[in-house]
């Protein structure tokens, strides 16, 4: 009972937000509703037994992601309607509609099958993070180390692409090329 | 309670993970030497990047076919490994082109260098498995690592560039995901070998149909887009053109060849287990793309656009040959992109060799038609190598493509698809023309300019690639039936 | 009851606004929005069929989506820095000079 109001509140609470994420004019609201949102997706997650993953996609997403963006949101001029000739034509929304009832037809069919086995099944009396730690550790191992590595490149990325040294460019600076040349001459 | 874990070390197979951690080994060291010391020059870079790239192409020399690592994450089969070595290969031939004689922002960074690293060791991961996650965290690692070294060229067209095609990955991203979702959905599993197992015992239900159709769908958008496949091909011009030459040259190849290498894997699945939707969406895709984009190509002004516009016909011609799905087609795609590798490489080196700081020839374009107007005259030792390269991209014998194109279309031939094969055969008249315009405004034009600075960029570590491509064009007769015989036997002993 | 089917079609009608708002939206950081809003679609849906399998293996890729997400968001925003200082605008048409 509690969890088929839990369903319906939630559903339609991000399908509205996100509405609005996509829709709206100001980069505050759609800021604001898309991080309100993600915490409600979160409710999912907790109506589904996946705790942990609850909790990481409130630290990561709602922490993390939405902080990145308000920080970045410093550099640009938030808090003014931006004007944007949007696409707004009957194509796009035919478009939307018809890929959301192609999906809806996917995942209407019977999808879930009794004769699927859980690879790694969840046990009963043990915690969510416990289980989860167990898999991911073992089995997938390998895609988490990798998963640092693109961490680590994405931090040299965001750094190097937002910092100082971009501002003045060799690739276009043509007297860039002489300095090298004046420093041969000079040896 | 969860009893405790005991993983012995040999059924680990760490010899699996070698080749990559050699990669990300070698971005973390240059890393490092650049916090110890700053000043270093790019020259020593480009040489530590080579001699690691060397350390592994042998590590992956050193893998059996047909193992599995790590809980069966890793997979290395024939594919991979072919793939791996021309990942490598072409790599070793893209870094010595940054020894320019000009100076370029990208290079003044030895983060660069780390980042090509790390692109290469995601690639390797994407290729080297056969579970959905790790194909997908790869990806992204290479993917993101690529968006960074086009928007490090630093101007207005290379962030414009960077953006779209930042924009089209995360779109290609989503529909992955979600086509993942919903093969997890129908088999509990993402490792593609079990899938397959699930999805034969499940094929007579015919209500999930329409499930198993979408999730193809959703990840052949996905891959389209990375193959820059009609109708998701219009970012590719416009990131060819931002990006700087040779990244564009590097971009044709390699991230085409690992994108290959998971569609092989995916759809090939899809294909042995008898749906022939899949096949006939392929096949449609694949023609649309060489013939459209060789119409395209026929009215651009710009060579890089032209090369551009060639090099997604070209991913076309393979595209169909991923359709075939027999052991020949999948050779038959290995053996084009080896071949195509250096030709296209080296025809973007000599526009690399050719840029210039401003543009000197049209506001818009760095690499117009005219800028090439009487290069005979000029330069004409770097005529003949760039008419060289047309006339084997245009599938010229004895020049190294045509070899892969007859080899395409016998494949075709032999699987019962004449009409494919011509269909190519027409494409690959259509594509001459343009290929022999450039030619005609090198030999037969007046120069444009008065003669000074077509070779502005050259330098010695640049003649020695595009040397280097060259003797690899002409040279393909005496090659080529090693080759063959070395990607044949590595694909039918993956069994594909 | 709620089962499986509910929450899929959840997930698709969510994965479906954010496709509208990436085929629609010209403004880059409202772009980047909406192709969160996908991946969050799909994380729903690995949640969803990772419980009614009592399996792991989609909480497993839904948190690999949410790394990947992270990393996109760094990697996106630091390119935004860039071209906005260089152009002042984030809008797609006004900054879009290749074309053809």
């Amino acid at each position: 009972m509690y969890e088929t109001i839990a369903f319906y509140l939630f559903s339609a609470l991000t399908i509205g937000l996100f509405l609005i994420t996509v829709m709206s004019k100001n980069v505050l609201y759609a800021m604001t509703s898309l991080a309100a949102g993600m915490v409600l997706i979160s409710g999912f997650f907790f109506i589904l037994g996946a705790d942990f993953l609850g909790v990481v996609q409130l630290i990561v997403y709602v922490g993390a992601i939405m902080a990145l963006y308000s920080f970045a949101m410093m550099f640009f001029d938030a808090t003014r309607d931006i004007k944007e000739k949007n696409t707004n034509s009957g194509l796009v929304f035919l478009l939307g509609g018809l890929s959301a009832l192609v999906l809806v037809m996917i995942f209407a069919a019977p999808i879930h099958s009794d004769a699927v086995q859980a690879l790694y099944p969840m046990h009963e009396g043990v915690g969510n993070a416990q289980d989860v730690g167990i898999v991911l550790f073992t089995k997938y191992l390998v895609p988490f180390e990798v998963a640092a590595v693109m961490l680590l490149v994405a931090m040299i990325a965001g750094i190097i692409l937002a910092g100082k040294k971009m501002d003045q460019s060799l690739t276009e600076d043509a007297s860039a090329d002489d300095e090298i040349l004046i420093q041969k001459d000079a040896k | 309670m969860l009893q405790p874990i005991n993983v012995s070390l040999e059924s680990l197979n760490l010899i699996t993970l070698a080749p990559m951690l050699v990669a990300i080994a070698g971005g973390l060291i240059i890393l490092v030497l650049d916090l110890i010391n700053s000043k270093l020059h790019k020259t020593l870079y480009v040489m530590l990047t080579l001699l690691i790239l060397f350390i592994d192409f042998g590590a992956v020399l050193g893998l059996n076919v047909n193992e599995r690592g790590f809980f069966d994450v890793m997979l290395i089969d024939g594919v991979s490994i072919i793939s791996q070595l021309m990942i490598i290969v072409a790599s070793m031939l893209f870094i010595p082109l940054s020894l320019t004689s000009k100076r370029f922002h990208e290079y003044s960074y030895p983060e660069f260098f780390a980042l090509f690293l790390f692109m290469i060791a995601g690639f390797q991961f994407m290729v080297t498995s056969d579970n959905l996650i790790l194909i997908f965290v790869g990806l992204e690692t290479a993917s993101l690592a690529l968006y960074t070294l086009i928007a490090l060229h630093n101007r207005s067209n290379s962030f414009e560039a960077a953006v779209k095609y930042f924009t089209m990955g995360a779109l290609s991203a989503g529909f992955y995901a979600m086509g993942s979702a919903v093969i997890y959905g129908l088999t509990g599993s993402i490792e593609l070998y079990k899938v397959a197992a699930v999805l034969s015992l499940r094929m007579d239900e015919a209500s999930i149909m329409i499930a198993i159709f979408g999730a193809s769908v959703l990840l052949l958008t996905a891959f389209a887009f990375k193959l820059s496949l009609f109708p998701f091909h219009t970012w590719a011009p416009d990131v060819y053109e931002g990006a700087s030459a040779p990244l564009a040259g590097y971009m044709s190849v390699v991230p085409k060849v690992a994108a290959f290498v998971v569609s092989i894997r995916i759809f090939g699945m899809y294909i042995d287990l008898g749906i022939e939707w899949v096949r006939i969406i392929i096949l449609v895709l694949a023609v649309g793309t060489m013939t459209l984009a060789n119409i395209m190509a026929l009215v651009q002004e710009d060579v890089k656009r032209m090369l551009a516009y060639s090099s997604i016909s070209h991913a076309g011609f393979i595209m169909a040959a991923l359709a075939l799905d027999t052991t020949e087609g999948t050779t038959a795609i290995f053996l084009y992109y080896a071949l195509f590798m250096f030709t296209n490489l080296g025809a973007f080196a000599m526009l690399w060799i050719s840029r210039h700081k401003v543009r000197r020839f049209s506001d818009r374009y760095d690499n117009p038609y005219e800028k090439f107007a009487g290069l005979i005259n000029i330069m004409p030792m770097g005529a003949v190598i760039m008419a060289l390269f047309m006339l084997s991209l245009a599938g010229v014998p004895p020049f190294s493509v045509f070899w892969g194109k007859i080899y395409v279309m016998q494949a075709a031939v032999n699987s019962g698809y004449v009409w494919l094969a011509i269909v190519m055969g027409l494409n690959s008249a259509i594509a001459a023309y343009y290929y022999l315009k450039l030619i005609v405004f090198m030999f037969l034009k007046e120069p444009v300019k008065s003669v000074d600075t077509v070779y502005y960029n050259l330098s010695k570590p640049l003649m020695a690639v595009i040397g280097l491509a060259t003797v690899a064009t002409i040279g393909a007769i005496f090659y080529i039936q090693p080759l063959i015989s070395y990607i044949y036997y590595m694909i039918s002993a993956s069994g594909y | 009851m709620i089962g499986l089917t509910h929450y899929l079609v959840v997930s698709a009608l969510i994965f479906s606004i954010g496709l509208i708002g990436v085929l629609r939206r010209r403004n880059l950081l409202m772009l980047f929005f909406a192709t969160e809003v996908m991946l969050n679609a799909v994380n729903i849906a690995f949640a969803a069929i990772s419980h009614f399998y009592n399996d792991l293996t989609g909480q497993m890729f839904a948190f690999f989506i949410i790394a990947i997400a992270a990393s996109e968001v760094a990697v996106g925003l630091g390119i935004l820095i860039v071209l906005y200082k260089r152009y002042g605008s984030l809008d797609l048409d006004e900054l879009e000079s290749m074309k053809g």
